[in-house]
């Protein structure tokens, strides 16, 4: 009579140990299944966000690439065209330089010309319209040429000085339309 | 001796049901234990390809990150180059339109200095023939004639003739004046 409790409190004892160690091993396990099982969902989104950006990533690269042979291409245009500018730079200067000594050329030819003429209307006043001395003297001054009016001054004073005037103002004219 | 057995009997029976009930249940443990442990290990190794996942994404992230800078500078420095180069374009075509303004200029400038040094020319052989005479001290009627011939003007070869045949102040004076007039004329018109 006395041995039996003693039997059926270790019976107790033992059954409620192992049963506490079985549901603690037990909710262990469902524990760490379902945070294995909700890692393995951050796992597969993780993987199909790498795989999308990895897509991302490859088609930015491709598009980077596209972007790289454009500036290439561009840059080696603009180059180009800033050779082909320097050059149309140049060659507008030459022109402008040319043009201006052209202009040069002229503008001294007209006025040679000019003056010829000026030199000629003395000389036709004086053989064509037998104007008096004080006019053809007029038109002398007005060249402002003073040797001529010297030679012209000296004529007057001295018919023999005659030639002398008119070689001047023939030479001088011929000189003043002579183009080379 | 029956109470003896029945005695022990009594006494085999709860060692023989204590031992059964409590190696299943041993053997559950053990099961879950070991369930434990290998979902354990799992879990484990879950969150170490996890960490593993999530270093390679934030590292492509950042490749991604750096990439998208570099193109988007790319894209700002093909932008900037495109701009330079069409202004590029539109200063050498307005450099090319003075050009060609500047070539055209130039054409006419020197057809009008041609046309003033023919002029200029044609007045000057009008007159040399009266520099000759004034200015060559052994000028002849020879050389001041072809000097006129070379003019080839009618007008002025018939003037000078009648000067040659008659020398006077008279015959010179139409011939001259012609000759200078004419060389007028010729630079004025």
């Amino acid at each position: 009579m006395q041995t039996e409790p003693v039997l059926t409190e270790t019976k107790k004892s033992s059954f409620g140990i192992v049963t506490v160690l079985m549901i603690v091993a037990l909710l262990a396990a469902i524990g760490l299944g379902v945070w294995g099982f909700m890692l393995n969902n951050d796992i597969k989104v993780s993987q199909s966000a790498y795989a999308d950006l990895k897509s991302k990533h490859e088609a930015l690269t491709k598009e980077k690439n596209t972007v790289s042979a454009d500036l290439e291409t561009a840059k080696t245009s603009l180059d180009t065209a800033k050779k082909d500018l320097e050059k149309a730079k140049k060659d507008l200067a030459d022109q402008q330089a040319a043009l201006t000594k052209v202009q040069d050329e002229m503008t001294k030819l007209k006025a040679n010309a000019d003056k010829a003429v000026k030199y000629m209307e003395v000389m036709i006043a004086y053989w064509v319209d037998d104007a008096g001395p004080d006019k053809v003297s007029d038109l002398v001054k007005a060249i402002g040429d003073a040797d001529l009016t010297k030679s012209y001054e000296a004529y007057r004073a001295d018919d023999n000085k005659f030639s002398d005037w008119v070689k001047y103002v023939f030479v001088t004219m011929s000189e003043l339309l002579a183009t080379k | 001796m029956q109470p003896d057995s029945s005695i022990s009997q009594d006494q085999n029976p709860i060692p023989q049901k204590k031992s059964g009930k409590f190696n299943i249940q041993i053997v559950f443990l053990v099961i879950f234990i070991l369930a434990a442990a290998g979902l354990g290990y799992w879990a484990m190794q879950s969150s170490n390809t996890l960490k593993s996942a999530q270093q390679n994404l934030n590292t492509l992230q950042g490749e991604y990150d750096a990439l998208t800078a570099e193109k988007n500078s790319l894209s700002g420095e093909l932008d900037q180059t495109n701009k330079d180069l069409a202004s590029t374009n539109e200063e050498i075509t307005t450099t090319k339109d003075a050009l060609s303004t500047a070539k055209s200029e130039a054409a006419k400038v020197n057809n009008d200095l041609s046309a003033l040094k023919k002029k200029m020319d044609k007045a000057n052989t009008y007159i040399y023939a009266i520099r000759y005479i004034y200015e060559d001290d052994e000028a002849t009627f020879l050389g001041a004639f072809l000097l006129v011939a070379l003019v080839d003007d009618n007008t002025l070869t018939e003037l000078f003739n009648k000067w040659m045949d008659s020398p006077s102040y008279a015959t010179w004076t139409p011939w001259a004046g012609y000759a200078i007039q004419t060389a007028i004329d010729t630079l004025t018109k």
